[in-house]
Protein backbone atom coordinates (compact mmCIF):
# COMPACT_ATOMS: atom_id res chain seq x y z
CA UNK A 1 0.00 0.00 0.00
CA UNK A 2 1.31 3.44 -0.92
CA UNK A 3 2.24 6.10 1.58
CA UNK A 4 -0.93 8.06 0.76
CA UNK A 5 -3.16 4.99 0.47
CA UNK A 6 -2.12 3.81 3.90
CA UNK A 7 -3.11 7.11 5.48
CA UNK A 8 -6.79 6.22 5.86
CA UNK A 9 -6.28 2.49 6.16
CA UNK A 10 -7.70 1.11 9.38
CA UNK A 11 -4.96 -0.88 10.99
CA UNK A 12 -5.39 -4.00 13.04
CA UNK A 13 -5.84 -1.69 15.99
CA UNK A 14 -9.61 -1.81 15.55
CA UNK A 15 -9.86 -5.55 15.62
CA UNK A 16 -10.38 -7.77 18.60
CA UNK A 17 -7.17 -9.44 19.76
CA UNK A 18 -7.60 -13.20 20.00
CA UNK A 19 -4.03 -14.46 20.02
CA UNK A 20 -1.64 -13.69 22.85
CA UNK A 21 1.27 -13.35 20.41
CA UNK A 22 -0.61 -10.66 18.46
CA UNK A 23 -1.46 -9.00 21.75
CA UNK A 24 2.16 -8.82 22.83
CA UNK A 25 3.37 -7.68 19.40
CA UNK A 26 0.81 -4.92 19.19
CA UNK A 27 1.26 -3.78 22.78
CA UNK A 28 5.02 -3.59 22.28
CA UNK A 29 4.44 -1.30 19.28
CA UNK A 30 2.79 1.23 21.59
CA UNK A 31 6.01 1.84 23.51
CA UNK A 32 7.38 5.22 22.53
CA UNK A 33 10.91 4.10 23.43
CA UNK A 34 11.09 0.36 22.61
CA UNK A 35 14.65 0.03 23.88
CA UNK A 36 13.22 0.29 27.39
CA UNK A 37 11.18 -2.89 26.84
CA UNK A 38 13.86 -4.79 24.93
CA UNK A 39 14.45 -7.31 27.72
CA UNK A 40 10.76 -8.23 27.62
CA UNK A 41 10.76 -8.51 23.83
CA UNK A 42 13.74 -10.87 24.05
CA UNK A 43 11.48 -13.33 25.84
CA UNK A 44 9.01 -13.10 22.93
CA UNK A 45 11.85 -13.73 20.48
CA UNK A 46 12.82 -16.87 22.35
CA UNK A 47 9.25 -18.16 22.20
CA UNK A 48 8.81 -17.39 18.49
CA UNK A 49 12.20 -18.88 17.64
CA UNK A 50 11.26 -22.27 19.10
CA UNK A 51 7.58 -22.18 18.23
CA UNK A 52 7.74 -21.67 14.48
CA UNK A 53 6.89 -25.22 13.41
CA UNK A 54 3.89 -25.61 15.67
CA UNK A 55 0.40 -24.26 15.20
CA UNK A 56 -0.69 -23.58 18.75
CA UNK A 57 1.20 -22.20 21.70
CA UNK A 58 1.93 -24.56 24.55
CA UNK A 59 0.61 -23.53 28.01
CA UNK A 60 4.16 -22.65 29.05
CA UNK A 61 4.70 -20.45 26.00
CA UNK A 62 1.36 -18.77 26.54
CA UNK A 63 2.22 -18.13 30.17
CA UNK A 64 5.54 -16.57 29.12
CA UNK A 65 3.81 -14.29 26.63
CA UNK A 66 1.18 -13.25 29.16
CA UNK A 67 4.01 -12.48 31.57
CA UNK A 68 5.58 -10.31 28.87
CA UNK A 69 2.25 -8.60 28.20
CA UNK A 70 1.85 -7.76 31.89
CA UNK A 71 5.34 -6.29 31.90
CA UNK A 72 4.53 -4.20 28.83
CA UNK A 73 1.27 -3.12 30.38
CA UNK A 74 3.07 -2.04 33.53
CA UNK A 75 5.55 -0.04 31.44
CA UNK A 76 2.86 1.66 29.38
CA UNK A 77 0.72 2.54 32.38
CA UNK A 78 3.54 3.90 34.53
CA UNK A 79 6.79 4.61 32.70
CA UNK A 80 6.20 5.42 29.03
CA UNK A 81 7.80 8.85 28.55
CA UNK A 82 5.19 10.42 26.29
CA UNK A 83 1.85 8.95 27.15
CA UNK A 84 -0.01 7.26 30.00
CA UNK A 85 -2.31 4.40 29.12
CA UNK A 86 -4.75 2.79 31.52
CA UNK A 87 -5.13 -0.95 32.03
CA UNK A 88 -8.74 -0.77 30.88
CA UNK A 89 -7.78 0.99 27.65
CA UNK A 90 -5.12 -1.58 26.87
CA UNK A 91 -7.36 -4.53 27.68
CA UNK A 92 -10.37 -3.12 25.86
CA UNK A 93 -9.65 -5.07 22.69
CA UNK A 94 -9.03 -8.49 24.23
CA UNK A 95 -11.45 -11.30 23.60
CA UNK A 96 -13.06 -12.78 26.74
CA UNK A 97 -10.97 -15.97 26.74
CA UNK A 98 -7.71 -14.07 26.57
CA UNK A 99 -8.86 -11.61 29.21
CA UNK A 100 -9.73 -14.50 31.54
CA UNK A 101 -6.31 -16.12 31.09
CA UNK A 102 -4.68 -12.77 31.72
CA UNK A 103 -6.55 -12.03 34.91
CA UNK A 104 -5.98 -15.57 36.17
CA UNK A 105 -2.23 -15.30 35.68
CA UNK A 106 -2.25 -11.84 37.19
CA UNK A 107 -4.15 -13.17 40.22
CA UNK A 108 -1.42 -15.74 40.72
CA UNK A 109 0.93 -12.85 41.35
CA UNK A 110 2.45 -12.35 37.88
CA UNK A 111 2.31 -8.59 37.52
CA UNK B 1 -11.39 8.96 13.46
CA UNK B 2 -14.18 10.38 11.28
CA UNK B 3 -13.73 13.80 12.90
CA UNK B 4 -10.05 13.84 11.97
CA UNK B 5 -10.80 12.68 8.46
CA UNK B 6 -13.34 15.51 8.12
CA UNK B 7 -10.80 18.07 9.28
CA UNK B 8 -8.23 16.73 6.81
CA UNK B 9 -10.62 16.67 3.87
CA UNK B 10 -12.19 19.98 4.93
CA UNK B 11 -8.79 21.66 4.97
CA UNK B 12 -8.09 20.45 1.44
CA UNK B 13 -11.51 21.54 0.12
CA UNK B 14 -11.39 24.95 1.83
CA UNK B 15 -7.83 25.38 0.59
CA UNK B 16 -8.82 24.67 -3.00
CA UNK B 17 -11.77 27.07 -2.71
CA UNK B 18 -9.52 29.74 -1.20
CA UNK B 19 -7.03 29.18 -4.04
CA UNK B 20 -9.84 29.55 -6.62
CA UNK B 21 -11.06 32.71 -4.86
CA UNK B 22 -7.67 34.34 -5.43
CA UNK B 23 -8.44 34.47 -9.15
CA UNK B 24 -11.13 37.12 -8.61
CA UNK B 25 -8.55 39.59 -7.30
CA UNK B 26 -7.93 42.17 -10.03
CA UNK B 27 -4.35 42.49 -11.26
CA UNK B 28 -2.94 45.93 -10.31
CA UNK B 29 -2.11 48.20 -13.25
CA UNK B 30 1.44 48.49 -11.97
CA UNK B 31 1.97 44.72 -12.37
CA UNK B 32 4.85 44.09 -14.80
CA UNK B 33 4.77 40.31 -14.98
CA UNK B 34 2.48 37.70 -16.49
CA UNK B 35 -1.01 36.83 -15.28
CA UNK B 36 0.26 33.41 -14.17
CA UNK B 37 3.02 35.03 -12.13
CA UNK B 38 0.42 37.13 -10.32
CA UNK B 39 -2.13 34.43 -9.55
CA UNK B 40 0.00 31.31 -9.04
CA UNK B 41 1.77 32.48 -5.86
CA UNK B 42 -1.47 33.86 -4.41
CA UNK B 43 -3.44 30.68 -5.15
CA UNK B 44 -0.74 28.27 -4.04
CA UNK B 45 -0.14 30.16 -0.80
CA UNK B 46 -3.86 30.31 -0.02
CA UNK B 47 -3.99 26.53 -0.39
CA UNK B 48 -0.78 26.11 1.60
CA UNK B 49 -2.13 28.30 4.45
CA UNK B 50 -5.34 26.24 4.73
CA UNK B 51 -3.37 22.98 4.80
CA UNK B 52 -1.16 24.38 7.57
CA UNK B 53 -4.20 25.58 9.51
CA UNK B 54 -5.78 22.13 9.28
CA UNK B 55 -2.51 20.62 10.50
CA UNK B 56 -2.47 22.95 13.52
CA UNK B 57 -6.03 21.93 14.44
CA UNK B 58 -5.18 18.22 14.16
CA UNK B 59 -1.98 18.56 16.18
CA UNK B 60 -3.80 20.47 18.91
CA UNK B 61 -6.52 17.79 19.02
CA UNK B 62 -3.89 15.06 19.36
CA UNK B 63 -2.23 16.75 22.35
CA UNK B 64 -4.82 15.69 24.92
CA UNK B 65 -3.56 12.14 25.43
CA UNK B 66 0.10 13.00 25.81
CA UNK B 67 2.14 13.86 28.87
CA UNK B 68 3.06 17.48 29.64
CA UNK B 69 6.62 17.29 28.25
CA UNK B 70 5.48 15.99 24.88
CA UNK B 71 2.68 18.54 24.79
CA UNK B 72 5.31 21.23 25.27
CA UNK B 73 7.46 19.78 22.47
CA UNK B 74 4.44 19.59 20.18
CA UNK B 75 3.47 23.14 21.07
CA UNK B 76 6.86 24.23 19.71
CA UNK B 77 6.26 22.32 16.50
CA UNK B 78 2.72 23.70 16.15
CA UNK B 79 3.99 27.25 16.68
CA UNK B 80 6.59 26.52 14.02
CA UNK B 81 3.88 25.49 11.57
CA UNK B 82 2.00 28.73 12.29
CA UNK B 83 5.08 30.93 11.89
CA UNK B 84 6.08 29.15 8.67
CA UNK B 85 2.60 29.63 7.22
CA UNK B 86 2.52 33.30 8.24
CA UNK B 87 6.00 33.86 6.82
CA UNK B 88 5.13 32.20 3.53
CA UNK B 89 1.72 33.75 3.01
CA UNK B 90 3.05 37.29 3.40
CA UNK B 91 5.33 36.89 0.37
CA UNK B 92 2.75 36.90 -2.46
CA UNK B 93 0.85 39.70 -0.71
CA UNK B 94 3.99 41.82 -0.54
CA UNK B 95 4.69 40.91 -4.13
CA UNK B 96 1.19 41.69 -5.38
CA UNK B 97 1.14 45.04 -3.59
CA UNK B 98 4.75 45.74 -4.62
CA UNK B 99 5.90 46.36 -1.05
CA UNK B 100 9.44 45.05 -1.51
CA UNK B 101 10.83 48.53 -0.84
CA UNK B 102 8.77 49.08 2.32
CA UNK B 103 10.43 49.33 5.76
CA UNK B 104 8.77 46.04 6.73
CA UNK B 105 10.88 44.31 4.10
CA UNK B 106 14.03 46.42 4.09
CA UNK B 107 14.45 46.30 7.89
CA UNK B 108 14.24 42.51 7.83
CA UNK B 109 11.03 42.16 9.83
CA UNK B 110 9.78 40.03 6.96
CA UNK B 111 12.21 37.29 8.00
CA UNK B 112 11.15 37.21 11.67
CA UNK B 113 8.37 34.57 11.26
CA UNK B 114 10.84 32.24 9.51
CA UNK B 115 13.47 32.71 12.20
CA UNK B 116 10.93 32.09 14.97
CA UNK B 117 9.72 28.99 13.09
CA UNK B 118 13.26 27.63 12.90
CA UNK B 119 13.82 28.16 16.61
CA UNK B 120 10.60 26.71 17.95
CA UNK B 121 10.60 23.74 15.58
CA UNK B 122 14.19 22.91 16.50
CA UNK B 123 13.47 23.26 20.23
CA UNK B 124 10.32 21.15 19.87
CA UNK B 125 12.06 18.41 17.87
CA UNK B 126 15.00 18.41 20.27
CA UNK B 127 12.72 18.00 23.30
CA UNK B 128 10.79 15.25 21.50
CA UNK B 129 14.08 13.44 20.80
CA UNK B 130 15.19 13.66 24.43
CA UNK B 131 11.85 12.25 25.58
CA UNK B 132 12.23 9.09 23.51
CA UNK B 133 15.87 8.63 24.44
CA UNK B 134 17.64 10.14 21.42
CA UNK B 135 20.89 11.54 22.76
CA UNK B 136 22.58 12.47 19.48
CA UNK B 137 24.60 15.68 19.03
CA UNK B 138 21.79 17.05 16.88
CA UNK B 139 19.74 17.56 20.02
CA UNK B 140 22.42 19.58 21.81
CA UNK B 141 21.01 23.11 21.75
CA UNK B 142 24.25 24.72 22.95
CA UNK B 143 25.98 23.25 19.89
CA UNK B 144 23.38 23.45 17.13
CA UNK B 145 21.99 26.96 17.74
CA UNK B 146 25.36 28.80 17.73
CA UNK B 147 26.78 26.33 15.18
CA UNK B 148 23.85 27.03 12.85
CA UNK B 149 24.42 30.74 13.30
CA UNK B 150 28.08 30.41 12.30
CA UNK B 151 27.21 28.31 9.24
CA UNK B 152 24.41 30.74 8.33
CA UNK B 153 26.67 33.78 8.71
CA UNK B 154 29.40 32.22 6.56
CA UNK B 155 26.99 31.25 3.78
CA UNK B 156 25.03 34.50 3.94
CA UNK B 157 28.13 36.65 3.86
CA UNK B 158 30.41 34.85 1.42
CA UNK B 159 28.13 33.24 -1.17
CA UNK B 160 28.27 35.24 -4.40
CA UNK B 161 25.06 36.84 -5.62
CA UNK B 162 23.71 39.02 -8.40
CA UNK B 163 23.91 42.82 -7.98
CA UNK B 164 21.12 44.08 -5.72
CA UNK B 165 19.58 47.51 -5.06
CA UNK B 166 19.79 46.98 -1.26
CA UNK B 167 22.83 47.58 0.96
CA UNK B 168 25.27 44.64 0.95
CA UNK B 169 25.31 44.42 4.77
CA UNK B 170 21.48 44.31 4.96
CA UNK B 171 21.41 41.53 2.39
CA UNK B 172 24.14 39.56 4.17
CA UNK B 173 22.35 39.78 7.53
CA UNK B 174 19.00 38.77 6.04
CA UNK B 175 20.53 35.80 4.20
CA UNK B 176 22.56 34.74 7.24
CA UNK B 177 19.36 34.61 9.28
CA UNK B 178 17.66 32.60 6.53
CA UNK B 179 20.51 30.06 6.40
CA UNK B 180 20.55 29.90 10.20
CA UNK B 181 16.86 29.04 10.19
CA UNK B 182 17.39 26.45 7.44
CA UNK B 183 20.22 24.87 9.46
CA UNK B 184 18.02 24.64 12.57
CA UNK B 185 15.14 23.14 10.62
CA UNK B 186 17.36 20.58 8.87
CA UNK B 187 18.74 19.60 12.30
CA UNK B 188 15.13 19.26 13.51
CA UNK B 189 14.34 17.11 10.45
CA UNK B 190 17.28 14.82 11.16
CA UNK B 191 16.15 14.48 14.79
CA UNK B 192 12.64 13.54 13.69
CA UNK B 193 13.97 10.83 11.34
CA UNK B 194 16.12 9.51 14.18
CA UNK B 195 13.02 9.46 16.38
CA UNK B 196 11.24 7.47 13.67
CA UNK B 197 13.94 4.81 13.90
CA UNK B 198 13.53 4.60 17.67
CA UNK B 199 9.80 4.88 18.33
CA UNK B 200 7.34 2.00 18.42
CA UNK B 201 5.50 1.01 15.25
CA UNK B 202 2.31 2.65 16.51
CA UNK B 203 3.88 6.08 15.94
CA UNK B 204 5.92 5.20 12.87
CA UNK B 205 3.65 6.64 10.19
CA UNK B 206 2.95 9.85 12.11
CA UNK B 207 6.64 10.53 12.69
CA UNK B 208 7.44 9.74 9.04
CA UNK B 209 4.94 12.38 7.84
CA UNK B 210 6.31 14.83 10.39
CA UNK B 211 9.81 14.30 9.00
CA UNK B 212 8.60 14.67 5.42
CA UNK B 213 6.76 17.88 6.30
CA UNK B 214 9.85 19.36 7.91
CA UNK B 215 12.12 18.25 5.08
CA UNK B 216 9.86 19.61 2.33
CA UNK B 217 9.16 22.89 4.14
CA UNK B 218 12.82 23.48 4.92
CA UNK B 219 13.81 22.65 1.35
CA UNK B 220 11.27 25.25 0.17
CA UNK B 221 12.87 27.92 2.36
CA UNK B 222 16.35 26.88 1.20
CA UNK B 223 15.35 27.09 -2.48
CA UNK B 224 13.70 30.49 -1.87
CA UNK B 225 16.89 31.70 -0.21
CA UNK B 226 19.03 30.45 -3.10
CA UNK B 227 16.64 32.16 -5.53
CA UNK B 228 17.39 35.45 -3.79
CA UNK B 229 21.05 35.03 -4.73
CA UNK B 230 20.48 34.24 -8.40
CA UNK B 231 17.25 35.91 -9.46
CA UNK B 232 16.53 39.65 -9.74
CA UNK B 233 12.87 39.15 -8.76
CA UNK B 234 10.59 36.60 -7.14
CA UNK B 235 9.10 35.34 -10.40
CA UNK B 236 11.63 32.84 -11.67
CA UNK B 237 11.23 29.06 -12.00
CA UNK B 238 12.83 28.50 -8.60
CA UNK B 239 10.08 30.46 -6.87
CA UNK B 240 7.44 28.47 -8.75
CA UNK B 241 9.15 25.36 -7.41
CA UNK B 242 9.07 26.90 -3.93
CA UNK B 243 5.30 27.30 -4.17
CA UNK B 244 4.92 23.66 -5.21
CA UNK B 245 7.17 22.57 -2.32
CA UNK B 246 5.17 24.73 0.10
CA UNK B 247 1.95 22.98 -0.96
CA UNK B 248 3.57 19.57 -0.47
CA UNK B 249 4.88 20.70 2.91
CA UNK B 250 1.36 21.81 3.87
CA UNK B 251 -0.01 18.43 2.80
CA UNK B 252 2.62 16.57 4.80
CA UNK B 253 1.97 18.73 7.87
CA UNK B 254 -1.72 17.96 7.49
CA UNK B 255 -1.14 14.23 7.15
CA UNK B 256 1.29 14.29 10.09
CA UNK B 257 -1.37 16.02 12.20
CA UNK B 258 -3.92 13.44 11.04
CA UNK B 259 -1.62 10.51 11.74
CA UNK B 260 -0.75 11.84 15.22
CA UNK B 261 -4.42 12.39 16.00
CA UNK B 262 -4.99 8.76 14.98
CA UNK B 263 -2.37 7.52 17.42
CA UNK B 264 -4.93 8.29 20.13
CA UNK B 265 -6.71 5.18 18.95
CA UNK B 266 -5.34 1.68 19.42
Amino acid sequence: MSLFGSLFHDTESKQEVKNVLDLVTYTASLASNPTEVDSLIDQVRKVTATHAAQNTLSPAEEATLIHVYLGLERYLTTRDPIRTYTKDELRGRLNPDLLTKLTQQEAKGDA
Amino acid sequence: MQKYKNILMGSVVVGLLAAAAMFVIPIPESWDFSTFEFYWPLASNALMACLHLGAVILFVLSLTVYKAKLRLAFTGIVLGIIFTALGTIQLPIIDALDLWGSPYVTTGIIGVPFLLAGFVIYLGASSFGHLVGDKSWLGRKWLIIPGGLVVGALLGTFLPHIPLPTKESDFDIAMSINFWMVALEFAATAIIFRIKQRMGAHYSKAVLYLGLALFTGTTAVLVATIDTFVSPNAHGPLMSAVNVLAIFAGWFWLTAGFAFARTKEY
